[in-house]
């Protein structure tokens, strides 16, 4: 069991870094802090729950869960920014290949 | 007066008579997706009027494209599948690089008139607007409508009136007529169906008129048309877009 747990902060603290070092600095930096600050309450729980008390939240596990949630959707929707981005990218290109080879009235085809 | 000059050619508006040739320089954007069975009568409808037809064929799967070369349009042929407001988009940018002093776009299933079209073109050409829009709304000109599609046009026309303070009263129609300075300032970003009130955001300094048009309402046009249920994905569309320019 703590095997496992510590593979899988291992490997939060990993992408935590990776995006700390690829994004702009304050959104790394925030990225890095928020990351980091998950691993801490998962390895020591009864500050999770303390502060779950705090706001309201029965266990320091839901707290977790709550937070995971919104998080998951905040990523979810820079991810369909990018798709976005990446499809106007997509449009620019096929128009410009549709606008070189026009299909003009009297010429061939 | 704004513009060159040109738009204040009077004795146009009763030149704009059937078999004019010196109505070249009206270019129609024909967006056309899959149309084969109706692409043929509406290029001929152009053409019959002297108006130059540019169809943009947005890969479709069937002859539209071969058709309308055939009827005599000029055919621009996107790679991929993109939507409607690329198709548009991509019209406009071929037009800019000719002569032109009308631009209109048109439906390919043929719900548009083109008497209509005909309104449209003279109120840009007197100058009384730089984008004049049709109106299924205005008067009773949606012949066949049915009365949910009604609704939800005139729901998404009021949520354009309040945020963008025109006086629209539809939103969603095919049929609209630009000037030069209009289609220079229109940028459509949203390739899918959102492109309609996206135009709308973008008019700000441009004269805005809305003229009444009939729609024809047939199966064929009813069953290409938009799903009510689209209407979300619309303004997902229009809500995620704010955040990638």
């Amino acid at each position: 069991m703590t095997i496992l747990l510590i593979f899988i902060l291992s490997v939060v603290a990993l992408i935590g870094l990776r995006i700390a070092l690829s994004r702009s600095r304050i959104l790394g930096a925030l990225t890095f802090i928020v990351s980091f600050f998950g691993v801490y309450l998962v390895i020591f729980p009864q500050y999770s729950t303390r502060i779950a008390n705090i706001l309201g939240v029965g266990r320091g596990a839901d707290l977790l869960l709550y937070f995971l949630f919104v998080i998951s959707i905040l990523g979810l929707f820079f991810v369909y920014i990018k798709i976005d981005q990446n499809n106007q990218l997509i449009t620019k290109l096929s128009r410009s290949i549709a606008l070189l080879n026009p299909s003009e009235k009297g010429k061939s085809q | 007066m704004r513009g060159d000059g040109n738009y204040m050619n009077l004795n146009l508006q009763k030149n704009l008579s059937p078999n004019n040739k010196n109505n070249k320089d009206i270019f129609f954007i024909v967006p056309a997706f899959n149309e084969a069975s109706t692409i043929e009568a509406v290029i001929n409808s152009i053409i019959e009027y002297g108006f130059t037809p540019v169809v943009i064929d947005d890969c479709s799967s069937d002859q539209t494209a071969n058709l309308a070369f055939n009827c005599g349009a000029t055919v621009i042929r996107h790679p991929i599948n993109l939507g409607q407001g690329a198709a548009l988009q991509t019209g406009i940018e071929y037009c800019l690089t000719k002569k032109f002093k009308v631009l209109v776009t048109f439906d390919s299933d043929g719900q548009h008139q083109m008497k209509d079209a005909i309104c449209l073109i003279n109120s840009i050409l007197n100058d009384e607007a730089d984008i004049v829009c049709g109106s299924r709304f205005l008067g009773t000109n949606a012949v066949g409508i049915p009365p949910i599609r009604s609704f939800f046009l005139k729901i998404a026309a009021l949520y354009t009136r309040l945020t963008t303070g025109l006086p629209v009263t539809d939103a969603h129609n095919g049929l609209r007529a630009l000037s030069k300075r209009a289609a220079q300032t229109i940028r459509l970003t949203h390739n899918r169906m959102a492109h309609a009130s996206e135009l709308m955001t973008q008019i700000k300094t441009l004269r805005f008129k809305e003229l009444p048009v009939e729609i024809v309402y047939t199966e064929h046009s009813l069953a290409k048309g938009q799903k009510l249920s689209n209407s979300i994905n619309i303004l997902i569309e229009l809500f995620i877009g704010k955040f990638t320019k």
